[in-house]
């Protein structure tokens, strides 16, 4: 029977690839988030009305307070060794991306102060684009703590506003220097950087960072979407598709061919195929963001594994509850209201994200792993964690593959009862009965 | 050559038993009949034969065998409620059957082709099959279910929707499938198809067997039986001229074509009608013994409250 299990998967997923509504999602998808990033980018680039940023800021000081080393950018604040690459993932994505991406770069790299022995100057200077903005530091300062500005532009990201901060960091630097030992100036700077100790599944004490989480979290939560989108876009093609075959009467001679197992078991594959083959093409077109990104967030090679094994088993489970009970419904408006009820169970345990990463081997997390219409979901955020024992991932996964086994087994004998009812709702009890019968 | 026996057969739903201890055997190189009113259980029968479901007892037996899903690529099924995929185009919806059936290689498309030539819808193959009339797409249907060359064929209501060249040529066909040795097994309403086609026949009413053997002999047992129960006799179509109810012993006359038909009081034989008729002095044109037709049979014993004994 594997080789009638192969024959449908094949035809659903041809006839699926070749659907004009598959196609539009495929390719018009890319284009339409490209297109949707193309007019953000046009909004922010009208923004920084195209100027290029000059990375320099004027200071006049009347004051006489502050110093500067020439040549040194000061950015807005300092960045932690660990997020590093990180960031430096971010400055070389920006630069590829117009104006506003050398806006951001401009941010993340700093600002040049430069020095300016009055206003006229340095207004002039600021008129013919040697710098993007100009403070003057007033007689009074230090007892009135005033600062005026002067922007060449009036956008939201003009480089006066972004200059603010580092200009804040020059005034303490100027402040301390001289008066406070220099190996303090860091401190007022940055007094504290936190290392956030909390328990770990062991009982010992461990760092957890904001940072590092959300690094180790981006596969695992990259999955989960990509598993809803497709669970709800191969649920609704497979409904329309089952649909489609008991209004015809296919379904008749299909069954005379091929048994309802094999059949249910093709179909998801074949639809599946399809959903991954969707994903590829997306992910290709979006390659180098993405490619970057992953540089960025911890792509562990067993982690991707462990999800994409979470995803396929999920995707099976699923879809076979979905089409199982969407087959009970005698039209295709039915079907969709029966099968989207799994779809909602799916997307349940997001709700209980904050509790799951909180305390990833708590006793709710633990439980949620071990339901099997949960468990993928919950399962790849504790595994994002880096906390889940191997003991219980090998579980969950047994677990999951055995229901999808049982699961296949009464949605077949459901799928084929109800395939063959026309124009009649079942009780439940009858759906139970369906279910035993042979 | 195959055989088909249904050994003692049960199959209920959710209590309701729609089939009851039935058993029949059917031989290749035969038409055989299966008969029954609406509901009867025909369909849960043929739908166990494939193995789509299975008897809660008794047995399936197909060439000695059990009936399993292995023997899916030996049935040939045209179901009643005839389906194909109205968006796809003829050949690959008869592709895909014949692929599902256990056909393979580079050959489906063309072996489709062939048959579809030889049903004269040869030009119609890269057609969307939504593009075809009713009749056509009955044909192509009958093709989906013989591509494979299958043993057995179950054909339900073929002639549904056909007109009387199509129907002449299904009918040409299933002799054929008889000369090729095959086992057919027709499920029909239409009697007169039935005493045309089938060697023999099953009739199941209520889930039980209640007619079972060859036309002719069950035309035998049941025709005194149906005069008995009815009151009426044997049924002569005459043409001529007079007025053929002043004979005595005709029960009633009704229209027959440009002919008469006419109810003989159950004593009366035809031969006896005959001579009485030419001593009234009526001259005969046409006269034709019509034997009592299966219909009358399928009535009688549909309508009889416990169905009859097999």
């Amino acid at each position: 029977m594997k080789g009638k299990t192969l024959i449908v998967a094949r035809r659903e997923f041809t006839s699926t690839v070749m659907r004009l509504g598959w196609l539009i999602g495929t390719f018009g998808m890319p284009v339409f988030v490209g297109l949707y990033a193309g007019v953000i980018m046009f909004v922010t680039s009208s923004a920084v009305k195209h100027d290029k940023p000059t990375g320099k800021a004027g200071v006049v000081d009347h004051a006489g307070i502050v110093h500067i080393s020439p040549g040194e950018k000061i950015a807005v604040g300092k960045v932690p060794e660990r997020a590093k690459g990180t960031v430096d993932a971010a400055v070389r994505m920006a630069e590829g991306a117009g104006p506003a991406g050398r806006m951001v770069k401009g941010l993340l790299e700093g600002t040049e102060f430069v020095r300016f022995e009055d206003e006229e100057k340095a207004l002039a200077a600021l008129s013919r684009k040697e710098v993007g903005a100009v403070f003057v530091i007033p007689e009074d300062y230090v007892a009135t703590g005033k600062v005026i500005s002067y922007d060449a532009s009036t956008s939201l990201f003009s480089e006066g506003k972004q200059s603010r901060a580092p200009l804040r960091r020059l005034l303490v630097m100027s402040l301390a220097h001289g008066r406070v030992e220099p190996q303090f100036v860091d401190r007022i700077l940055e007094p504290a950087d936190v290392d956030a100790l909390s328990k770990d599944k062991d009982g010992k004490w461990v760092k957890r960072d904001i940072i590092d989480i959300v690094r180790r979290l981006g596969v695992p939560m990259g999955f989960t979407v990509l598993l809803m989108i497709s669970i709800l876009t191969a649920a609704g093609t497979m409904i329309q598709g089952v649909s489609e075959e008991k209004e015809n009467r296919v379904i008749e001679v299909i069954l005379s061919s091929v048994d309802a197992r094999s059949l249910l078991l093709g179909k998801l594959l074949g639809l599946g195929a399809a959903g991954l083959l969707q994903l590829a093409i997306w992910l290709s077109m979006a390659l180098v963001p993405v490619v970057l990104l992953a540089a960025g967030l911890a792509l562990s090679p067993l982690i991707v594994i462990l999800c994409l094994a979470y995803f396929l088993l999920a995707f099976l489970l699923y879809g076979t509850l979905i089409t199982a009970t969407g087959s009970i419904g005698t039209n295709a408006k039915d079907m969709q209201q029966y099968g989207m009820f799994w779809a909602i169970a799916c997307a349940l345990p997001m709700i209980f994200i904050e509790v799951i990463l909180s305390e990833p081997n708590g006793t709710a997390a633990r439980v949620l792993s071990y339901i099997p219409l949960t468990s993928p979901v919950v399962m790849m955020m504790r595994i994002g964690t880096g906390e889940a024992p191997a003991w219980e991932i090998a579980l969950t996964l047994v677990i999951l593959a055995l229901t999808v086994v049982v699961t296949l087994r009464f949605a077949a004998r459901l799928f084929r009862t109800a395939l063959l009812m026309y124009g009649k709702r079942p009780s439940i009890p009858e759906i139970f009965r369906w279910m035993r019968q042979a | 050559m195959p055989t088909l026996s249904v050994e003692d057969a049960v199959k209920a739903y959710d209590g309701k038993v729609a089939v009851d201890h039935v058993s029949f055997e059917v031989q290749g190189g035969e038409v055989f009949g299966l008969l029954g009113p609406n509901g009867a259980g025909k369909s849960t029968l043929i739908r166990m034969t494939m193995d789509i479901l299975r008897p809660d007892s008794g047995r399936i037996v197909l060439d000695g065998l059990p009936s399993t899903n292995a023997n899916h690529d030996r049935i040939g099924y045209l179901p009643e409620e005839r389906g194909l995929y109205r968006k796809y185009k003829v050949l690959d919806v008869l592709d895909y059957f014949g692929r599902l059936k256990g056909m393979k290689g580079p050959d489906v498309k063309k072996k489709a082709q062939a048959a579809l030539d030889e049903v004269g819808l040869g030009e119609w193959a890269k057609k969307r099959v939504d593009a075809l009339s009713k009749g056509m797409q009955q044909k192509v249907q009958i093709v989906g279910t013989l591509l494979h060359d299958p043993d057995f064929v179950i054909l339900d209501e073929p002639f549904s929707g056909l007109d009387p060249i199509n129907t002449r040529m299904v009918k040409e066909l299933m002799a054929r499938l008889k000369r090729q040795g095959k086992l057919v097994v027709l499920s029909t309403h239409q009697m007169d198809q039935v005493e045309e086609l089938c060697d023999r026949i099953v009739m199941i009413d209520r889930g039980k067997r209640v007619l079972y053997g060859t036309v002719r002999e069950i035309k035998r047992r049941y025709a005194p039986e149906l005069r008995k129960a009815s009151g009426r006799g044997n049924v002569v179509v005459v043409d001529g001229e007079g007025d053929f109810t002043k004979v005595e012993g005709v029960l009633d006359a009704r229209p027959s074509g440009p002919a008469t038909a006419l109810t003989l009081a159950p004593e009366l034989t035809p031969e006896a009608f005959l001579s009485r008729a030419i001593a009234a002095g009526i001259s005969i044109s046409h006269f034709e013994a019509s034997p009592t037709p299966l219909e009358e049979i399928f009535v009688h014993v549909a309508m009889s409250p416990a169905g009859a004994a097999s």
